[in-house]
């Protein structure tokens, strides 16, 4: 959750929205009304409330796609808030506008008050910061089954320090990931999609190892420019590197008839 | 005939139920010290626990006596918490899925658990309908050895994380566990210490994982990967409670030494348990 409220993205139908009705979004973040949630072409989340007196549709005119991909019928009694969700690594925001609020004291207390509830609220459990907090582990999960390397080799990949990559890894934690580590991160993804292409063993298994031009793909990984054609150019190679490897002891022991004995007993539920 | 031979003929083991007629010999038995004898009712399962070897052994000196335990059907299925060996105390089981599969018994390891003179065997012979299938045999007798030899972590430890035990299980609700693929182990710097309020355990936690597993589908990996993001989040999340993360990771199991081994615990749900 931002710290501040946003306010250039704002506008007239979502100031409308928004500032008609201060108490209303605050009770909607604070979980106080029936509220249900969806989601609008990936890039506008929308918090619908059934016990309000106010009629959504003018409102709502004005929004892409507002209204439509949700289960629930619209009412005279819905009411909109609106929240942006446009990055899958971003905490949402919530929309607001400055050019048709009066310019009084009652924005800046509404201001503070919708803060300190969406503050609050991001400490619940069903705040919907949860949702983008877990597909951000699962994209960082994604990456570490395919590299299996260690949280310092991870975290030196991704560009950032050991702590960071702790608050990435907890869902809880409702973190905004800046434009430079999103980039990163895509390339890495990239890379980590064209390693598992080629191999199910982790590259871990061989990062390294030195390739043709001297280096090892994870001190590529963790260079501060990362050279994606010149890594992915050197899988070939690390693949037939991994085929000359030398198993270890419990693989020929394995090879050699000596399986594990199954010591769990089976679930009794 | 030897004593124990008698009794092996009559198809005295680990897990046959004593039968409604015998329990009437058996009841002077099943007393406590100033307690009124305990009733057992006929749709009990009063199960003999003692091992087979001891149960058949050729002299009576050598083993004088046999272990039961009481059990008391329940209604549903068995409860979490008190299942798959997730209490120490309690035992919520399904004692015969192939003759009795809609059956769940309950116990507690030292209220129902009664001893009687092997002796008593030779007179009659078990239940024919009811006795427990091997599984539930096994996981008696598990119960009873994770009971003795259980880490038992400091009660102040164990306080701290028993909030968040259900986002816990949570976590670690995956086949990869049940089956034997992955296992949990955590490291605890101060042992068994009883620290005060405001001091903080400093624990590290270690997926480690089979090498086949590892070295495998990599969905497995990812599945692995979260539930330890969970886990360790939730751990690190209770109060008191520091997770070294420097030093915890998903790990395959080729490289977890015996050393690592030697300094880690199993984690287990039952460890969680007061100590007694």
């Amino acid at each position: 959750m931002n710290n501040t409220i946003e306010t250039r993205q704002y506008t007239a139908c979502q100031a409308t929205l928004l500032q008609q009705r201060p108490s209303d979004i605050i009770s909607a973040v604070e979980n106080t009304v029936e509220t249900f949630v969806a989601s609008h072409s990936g890039r506008v989340q929308v918090v619908y409330s059934d016990d309000q007196a106010q009629a959504l549709a003018s409102s709502v005119a004005g929004l892409h796609n507002l209204g439509k991909g949700f289960g629930k019928a619209l009412t005279a009694g819905t009411v909109a808030y609106v929240l942006s969700v446009s990055s899958p690594t971003n905490a949402p925001e919530l929309f607001t506008a400055p050019d048709e609020i009066p310019r009084e004291n009652a924005w800046s207390r509404w201001s503070e008050q919708a803060k300190e509830a969406l503050q609050n609220a991001a400490l619940k459990e069903l705040h919907p910061s949860t949702a983008v907090a877990r597909l951000r582990v699962d994209r960082l999960a994604t990456l570490q089954a395919a590299f299996g390397f260690t949280t310092q080799d991870m975290a030196s990949v991704l560009g950032i320090s050991r702590q960071q990559l702790y608050k990435w890894l907890d869902a809880a934690n409702p973190i905004q990931i800046q434009e430079a580590g999103r980039v990163r991160l895509s390339i890495v993804e990239r890379i980590a999609k064209e390693w598992m292409s080629r191999s199910k063993v982790p590259l871990s298994s061989v990062s390294r190892e030195n390739v043709a031009g001297g280096s090892s793909v994870l001190s590529m990984m963790t260079a501060d420019i990362m050279d994606e054609t010149v890594i992915v150019g050197s899988f070939d190679e690390l693949l037939a590197k991994l085929q000359t490897k030398p198993k270890t002891r419990s693989q020929r022991l394995r090879e050699a008839g000596f399986t594990r004995r199954t010591s769990s007993l089976p679930l009794d539920d | 005939m030897a004593f124990g031979d008698d009794i092996t003929l009559r198809g005295w083991r680990t897990g046959s139920v004593i039968s409604v007629e015998m329990l009437t010999l058996l009841q002077p038995h099943l007393t406590r010290h100033d307690q009124q004898s305990t009733l057992v009712a006929t749709d009990d399962w009063l199960v003999v626990i003692s091992q087979t070897c001891d149960i058949v052994a050729p002299k009576l000196e050598a083993e004088p006596l046999v272990e039961l335990l009481l059990c008391k059907p329940i209604s549903g299925k068995p409860r979490k918490g008190q299942r798959n060996l997730e209490s120490t105390r309690y035992l919520d089981f399904r004692p015969n899925r192939e003759t009795h599969p809609d059956i769940v018994l309950s116990a507690h390891a030292v209220a129902d658990r009664h001893v009687i003179p092997r002796d008593l065997l030779t007179t009659n012979e078990p239940d024919r309908v009811r006795w427990l299938d091997h599984i539930s045999s096994q996981r008696i007798l598990a119960w009873y050895a994770l009971r003795a030899g259980r880490p038992s972590w400091p009660n102040n430890l164990c306080d701290r994380i028993r909030n968040a035990t259900g986002a816990l299980k949570d976590a670690l609700d995956l086949d990869l566990f049940a089956n034997d693929k992955s296992e949990v182990r955590v490291a605890i710097a101060e042992k068994d210490q009883e620290l005060e309020n405001g001091e903080s355990y400093h624990l590290a936690v270690y997926f480690v994982v089979d090498e086949d597993t590892w070295n495998g589908d990599s969905d497995d990996r990812k599945a692995i990967n979260i539930a330890f993001a969970k886990f360790v989040s939730e751990l690190d999340a209770c109060e008191g409670i520091d997770v070294n993360q420097d030093l915890s990771g998903v790990v395959p199991g080729n490289e977890f030494s015996w050393q690592e081994t030697q300094q880690t615990d199993q984690w287990n749900f039952a460890n969680l348990s007061h100590r007694d």
